[in-house]
């Protein structure tokens, strides 16, 4: 099963893991919740919608 | 010259003894020049995972201390793997994950949230496919006594399947009060 994270990199496969470390944060809360976007602040590629993380 | 008075409690029944120690030498206890509430013991926990939890590339996720050694206070939350101290005042943090079977080249990485936010991070780890290690972080922080709270969080960056090792020795999360405010 893929993680969020291998979907945005599926969308987007020029994201590097600088980017992971600066401009996006994945998190995930222990809370049964799974990953989701903490913060997307990409200067160029806009945050991906629901539906193509689904 | 200041004055010093002790005060009684007006409810209450109980007789408050200071007892000083068998000594043969004039010893001088200085009070701060503050007013505040005296912290006899302050908190202090220790907790550990109990088991393996696996992480995921590229997400900051909450590591799951889910067991005590020790909570003093009964401060730490075995369910949302959170400390709030109910003293305010100075922590001393430390913390540890120990994460093995890595299988590819990447960061790995802890830090410390504080209220929801990361506050300060640890060590990170450039690990080689098939090797481990425990990667630690240590640092000090203030808390209000009341709504502040502190989880730690770990990073791995890329690697396919990385997992924590619930051991109780490699994996925990502990702290205790310095210094009240």
């Amino acid at each position: 099963m893929m993680t969020l994270y291998d979907k945005i990199i599926a969308l987007y496969p020029e994201l590097t893991t600088q980017d992971f470390l600066t401009v996006i944060t994945l998190q995930n809360d222990s809370d049964g919740k799974g990953d989701y976007i903490a913060k997307w602040d990409h200067p160029t590629l806009p945050k991906p919608t629901a539906e193509q993380l689904a | 010259m200041s004055n010093a008075v002790l005060k009684g409690h007006a409810s209450g029944t109980g007789t408050v003894t200071i007892e000083t120690p068998n000594t043969n030498s004039d010893l001088t206890i200085s009070v701060p020049a503050r007013a505040g509430n005296m912290a006899v013991d302050g908190p202090a926990f220790s907790a550990y995972m109990a088991n393996n939890q696996i992480l995921s590339n590229g997400s900051y996720t909450k590591l799951q201390y889910n067991t005590e050694s020790w909570d003093t206070n009964s401060n730490y939350d075995t369910s949302l793997f959170r400390f709030t101290p109910t003293v305010a005042g100075y922590y001393q943090f430390n913390f540890t994950m120990g994460l093995y079977s890595a299988t590819s080249l990447g960061t790995r990485f802890i830090l410390l949230y504080k209220n929801g936010a990361a506050h300060k991070y640890g060590n990170y780890l450039d690990m080689t496919a098939g090797t481990g290690g425990v990667i630690t972080g240590s640092t000090q922080v203030y808390m209000n006594g009341s709504t502040d709270y502190v989880e730690i969080y770990g990073y791995v960056s890329s690697g396919g399947t990385n997992t924590i090792q619930g051991i109780a020795a490699q994996s925990y999360f502990e702290g205790c009060l310095m210094r009240a405010a």
